[in-house]
């Protein structure tokens, strides 16, 4: 079964430096019936003004994981870590027993545009941590790249986090073809984060996203003229 | 614990700070109140000291300019939403907090059920301290509240 999102139906929220879109309830935007998927809980696409950026802030108990499309954001949190993002690069978040920390646009020219991704962890009261880790955008060309999981080690560098739930990011050029097949009984969600895709037969635009149940596998194809770059989720 | 944790806390922690020594232990105090499963905000009260003295003190301006990105001054929605409110105050100038705790107390109607807490700069491990005073703050609050 696949359920879509569509990008229009999201929760939308305007403040002039910051345009966000949220595919689950984040903030003002509340729906009970879109509070998550499985463990994945926040999918933003967020658009920040140069040089603004998100002030000091809290969090507890969850994977925060930060995927730069365009532009830069810098990071700064209350683990002692100060670093700078842009595109082809991740950054992870376990919250854990509490941190604070401020994201900025890096730029005072060019806007950001990334996702914010929230995963709740299985096991709470960790040590907060954070992890940041660049990669060849190769990596993600035709194939699925593994961005965050809960494996100690991974071929690729990729991000620890404390959940049953791998995310992939992947590009593919119009035309390019990749079938990922589903273990029975766990669950998938795709994002499509640029361009255009279809999901098993099924058209997806930038910011739609699709909840996968029950399926023996994803079929996805990239689609003319420019292909797409999605996010894909396995989940418990 | 869960109970405990089910009850909302909202903390806000209003500090002053120059060159962001004072900013130091209110972030160590937010931490704390997070780690006590409070909801927090951070806000920072404006300088009472003219622009001039302030661009005479290099230090001071650069802290400035980038705390103003950082954030706010504490507002009426600020205090209406809070169950506590921690006060970090600067050692180089009590005026800013002690003005604003004093305008605070003398706000008609505000909710009579508010803690005001100052944090205390103690000597050794201040910013552990900061935690820890944050962390009770939010304990009796929770008490307070079930």
């Amino acid at each position: 079964m696949i359920t879509l999102r569509l990008a229009e139906e999201r929760g939308h929220a305007d403040h002039g430096w910051l345009n966000s879109y949220h595919t689950f309830s984040f903030a003002n935007y509340h729906d009970p019936k879109h509070m998550g998927f499985r463990a994945l809980r926040v999918l933003n696409d967020d658009r920040v003004a140069p040089g603004r950026g998100f002030g000091s802030h809290g969090h507890r108990d969850m994977e925060i994981i930060s995927y730069v499309l365009e532009g830069s954001l810098a990071h700064k949190d209350s683990t002692g870590t100060q670093e700078v993002l842009e595109a082809n690069m991740v950054q992870a978040m376990s919250a854990g027993t509490g941190v604070i920390h401020s994201e900025f646009n890096g730029s005072a020219k060019q806007p950001v545009h990334f996702l914010q991704i929230w995963i709740e962890p299985a096991e709470m009261d960790v040590e907060p941590s954070y992890q940041q880790f660049a990669y060849d955008p190769a990596e993600k060309k035709g194939r699925l790249r593994l961005i965050a999981g809960p494996d100690k080690t991974t071929a690729e560098p990729a991000a620890f986090i404390h959940q049953d739930a791998r995310m992939y990011a992947s590009v593919l050029a119009a035309g390019d073809f990749l079938e990922q097949p589903i273990v029975k009984s766990r669950h998938a969600w795709v994002h499509c984060a640029q361009g255009n895709i279809t999901l098993n037969g099924r058209a997806l635009k930038e910011g739609d996203g699709a909840a996968i149940s029950d399926e023996s596998a994803l079929q996805i194809t990239g689609v003319g003229p420019a292909g797409g770059e999605f996010l894909v989720f396995d989940l418990a | 614990m869960s109970d405990n944790k089910a009850t909302p806390v909202n903390v806000v922690v209003v500090f002053y700070s120059r060159y962001g020594e004072t900013e130091q232990l209110a972030l160590a105090a937010g931490v704390g109140a997070v780690q006590a499963h409070a909801n927090i905000r951070l806000r920072r009260l404006k300088d009472l000291a003219d622009p001039e003295t302030i661009a005479r003190d290099p230090r001071w301006a650069e802290n400035l300019e980038r705390m103003n990105r950082d954030y706010i001054a504490p507002r009426e929605i600020d205090v209406d939403w809070a169950d506590v409110i921690l006060v970090a105050s600067c050692s180089d100038s009590l005026r800013e907090t002690e003005k604003y705790v004093e305008a605070l107390l003398a706000t008609p109607g505000r909710n009579d059920r508010l803690l005001i807490v100052p944090l205390i700069d103690s000597p050794g491990d201040r910013l552990a301290s900061a935690r820890e005073q944050a962390r009770k703050a939010v304990e009796n609050a929770r008490k307070l509240k079930t």
